[in-house]
């Protein structure tokens, strides 16, 4: 090869390893429709009468924020006066404290507790019903423009919606469904502008003390303010006046004393008149991560809570039963129950969920005649393999519930699948090797199939931290063996939700790993053979004792 | 996704039709393109979206189907050339992943190699990287090349020269 066919190649390896996400097409037609749309706010005059129809339809989801958290803390035009018409939500009914898992949302709704408190009474905070309610009612309360409207399309999961300010396209924000079927509530996950860009804090990054906040701006004569804002109302939000260089932004911020979640607010004034032109925002966690002191995994045909120090049960939370035991626990997305399998027999085991605090297990899928295996529960959906024993080894299937429906995937024998917000993923077997399947849990979005790196065998799947503009992560473990000479090497790779998008994170000394679980940035991995390893900032440690199916507790 | 794509024909307008082809033929390697411009999946996808968005907007002004392909990657190029502006200082302490294995059809390419090449091409002035892309990963002629970004040809000659050059000390000698 000369230089020439080595650069072409070169450049080739690195563009065929990115596989576009399948949701271009319709980024492209809301993208389209948004530009058909814009008349409405740039005519003037001319539409002012039809825009009033407009305003006069959609104030109906127009809310005031919870006014202890927005005290002195907004930006350029404070809105809560101006936006008004519906009841002020009660606060005591949102404001929870934040031990739960957090949901890396900016506004409203911050925790998992905040979701399950709304949906007990949604008309707590109405505007929520809807994508757009709550995309407008973000731009005129949290951004602070009361006049703001947003231009988008409806649909569930998430969306994208451009809010405005008169002319100005102030921001973009990302607003997606927390309800179990990625419907209501909806929370504005991310705000962005292509001219004004967060780079420090990362999306749901821990700050503590005194942190430095920067990043990019592309205008004349850039004012640019920070927020920090928190989520409890005892903790006022500060606002401070960045600087700007050549480089961009930067600005000190003080978090001291927070804890919780919230968010940083950056806006930069219109010239005209001060009001808000560009806005980008990020949710944060105050404090510093912590490292779990124990995590839950399968001992002795018991589940049970182990030290990561030195491997001990801390606490049973199964007791002794006859057969062969309990096996795969899997943490709830709640962190409040374990779901795992209860085996009698080779063919006679049932999925169980027990409170991590102590309590009677209940049975969530009764004993039949299928062996059980790999149940994965997030809030009312539970996915699971099963082989049918009547159909002999060969007949084994994913079965994931969602309500009332259950979907079920034809496969081998899988390893997994384990739930993330809108896909489960598991490693399944065909004639090609192993491939990382992820199934889209309401069965509307494409399914996809992502075979080894060559070299490669996968072995576990597991859904982790967000990436930078909030979205959930699939990671995988595979060992690689790059000629048969090397000695095989277990690699992490990194996906976008839907299994697409492969990048390689780290190696790590493991061998075979069948388990993956995150918390956080943390990773606890487990082998075949009942090992528990942590890895923690690049750190692997490997845990005494026997532990099947480690996850965080 | 294709059922979806199938519905989007069923009801689309005059200059959707086109735009639903340009997307089928031509989105994943101009997303590939964009990558290798900026090193960031997302942010590629956004700009070739973006790309696409403004060109249902300029359809009526395209009056040569045949140019909806150049003036796209035209597109892409100046919009990638303004992320990266913007990206400046994320990118410099964002961690590098690593590369995946290579594949036995390069297996005369090392790993240290075409880590090495994509640092250097990461490293190169926008126009050099630009021109680099679009000669070795977009097989596009010098006149083509200009065309995109909207040099002249002599300036495409002296900036894939500089640029090759610039990567060719990372390639390992042949044995």
């Amino acid at each position: 090869m000369n230089a020439d066919d080595k650069i072409r190649a070169i450049l080739r390896m690195e563009a065929d390893a990115v596989e576009p996400s399948p949701a271009g097409w319709d980024a492209i037609q809301q993208g389209v429709a948004s530009r058909r749309a814009r008349p409405w706010w740039t005519f003037g005059a001319a539409l002012a009468g039809a825009a009033a129809v407009f305003l006069g339809v959609t104030t109906y989801v127009a809310v005031t924020d919870r006014p202890q958290r927005e005290a002195g803390v907004g930006p350029a035009s404070p809105p809560a006066a101006s936006v008004s018409g519906v009841p002020t939500p009660a606060p005591s009914a949102l404001v929870q404290p934040v031990t739960d898992a957090p949901l890396d949302a900016i506004w409203p709704l911050t925790t998992r507790s905040d979701v399950t408190v709304w949906e007990a009474d949604p008309e707590t905070y109405p505007a929520l019903k809807t994508a757009k309610g709550a995309a407008l009612a973000f731009a005129r309360t949290y951004l602070g423009i009361p006049e703001a409207e947003v231009l988008g399309k409806e649909q569930p999961g998430e969306s994208v919606w451009e809010a405005r300010n008169g002319t100005l396209a102030a921001s973009q924000l990302t607003v997606r469904g927390f309800g179990t079927d990625g419907d209501a509530p909806y929370v504005v996950v991310r705000a962005h502008h292509d001219a004004l860009l967060i780079a420090t804090p990362k999306v749901g990054a821990y700050v503590s003390g005194v942190f430095d906040a920067s990043g990019t701006f592309e205008g004349v004569e850039p004012a640019i303010d920070v927020h920090l804002r928190g989520d409890s109302p005892t903790i006022s939000g500060a606002t401070v006046r960045a600087e700007s260089s050549a480089n961009g932004w930067t600005a000190r911020v003080s978090a001291a004393g927070r804890t919780g979640t919230g968010s940083l607010l950056v806006t930069a004034p219109s010239g005209l008149d001060g009001s808000v032109a560009a806005a980008a925002a990020v949710p944060v966690r105050f404090g510093q991560p912590v490292e779990p002191k124990v995590f839950v995994a399968a001992r002795d045909g018991r589940i049970a809570l182990l030290s990561v120090d030195n491997g001990a049960v801390v606490r049973w939370l199964t007791a002794a039963e006859p057969g062969a035991g309990a096996s795969d626990p899997e943490l709830s997305d709640d962190g409040k129950s374990v779901v795992y399998v209860q085996s009698a027999g080779t063919c006679a085991s049932e999925i169980r969920s027990v409170p991590v605090g102590g309590g009677e297990p209940t049975t969530l899928v009764p004993s039949g005649d299928g062996r059980l295996s790999h149940p994965s529960r997030r809030r009312d959906v539970l996915a699971y393999a099963r082989l049918d024993c009547a159909a002999g080894n060969a007949r084994w299937q994913v079965v994931v519930r969602t309500g009332g429906e259950t979907r079920r995937e034809d496969t081998s024998e899988p390893v997994g699948p384990v739930l993330g917000e809108r896909f489960a993923a598991y490693v399944t077997t065909d004639a090609g090797g192993r491939r990382l399947r992820t199934v889209d849990v309401l069965g509307e979005l494409a399914d996809s199939e992502t075979p080894a790196p060559e070299g490669c065998t996968w072995t576990a799947a597991a859904w982790g931290p967000r990436d930078a503009n909030g979205r959930e992560q699939l990671f995988a473990a595979a060992t690689c063996a790059p000629s048969t000479t090397d000695e095989p090497q277990t690699r992490l790779y990194r996906f976008d939700a839907d299994g697409l998008n492969r990048r390689t994170v780290a190696t790590v000394a493991v061998p075979a790993p069948a388990y993956l679980d995150f918390a956080g940035d943390l990773l606890v991995i487990g082998t075949a053979d009942d090992a528990a390893y942590t890895y923690v900032d690049g750190t692997l440690r490997q845990v005494s004792g026997r532990a099947g199916r480690p996850t965080w507790s | 996704m294709i059922a979806t794509m199938a519905r989007s024909e069923a009801v689309a307008g005059a200059g959707e039709v086109p735009l639903v082809e340009l997307y089928r033929t031509h989105y994943r390697s101009l997303v590939r393109l964009a990558a290798l411009l900026l090193d960031d999946v997302g942010t590629s996808e956004e700009v070739v979206q973006d790309a696409y968005i403004r060109m249902h907007g300029a359809w009526g002004r395209i009056k040569d189907p045949e140019k909806a392909l150049p003036y796209l990657r035209t597109t892409v190029v100046n919009l990638a050339r303004s992320r990266m502006r913007h990206r400046q200082v994320a990118e410099k302490h964002a961690p590098r992943p690593m590369p995946d294995m290579p594949s036995a059809e390069y297996g005369a390419i090392t790993l240290a190699e075409r880590d090495a090449v994509i640092a250097a091409l990461r490293e190169l002035p926008d126009k050099q990287r630009e021109a680099i892309v679009l000669r070795y990963y977009g097989d596009l002629s010098e006149a083509e090349i200009a065309a995109a970004m909207g040099v002249s040809r002599g300036a495409v000659k002296s900036h894939l020269h500089r640029g090759k050059a610039a990567l060719a000390r990372h390639l390992e000698p042949q044995s």
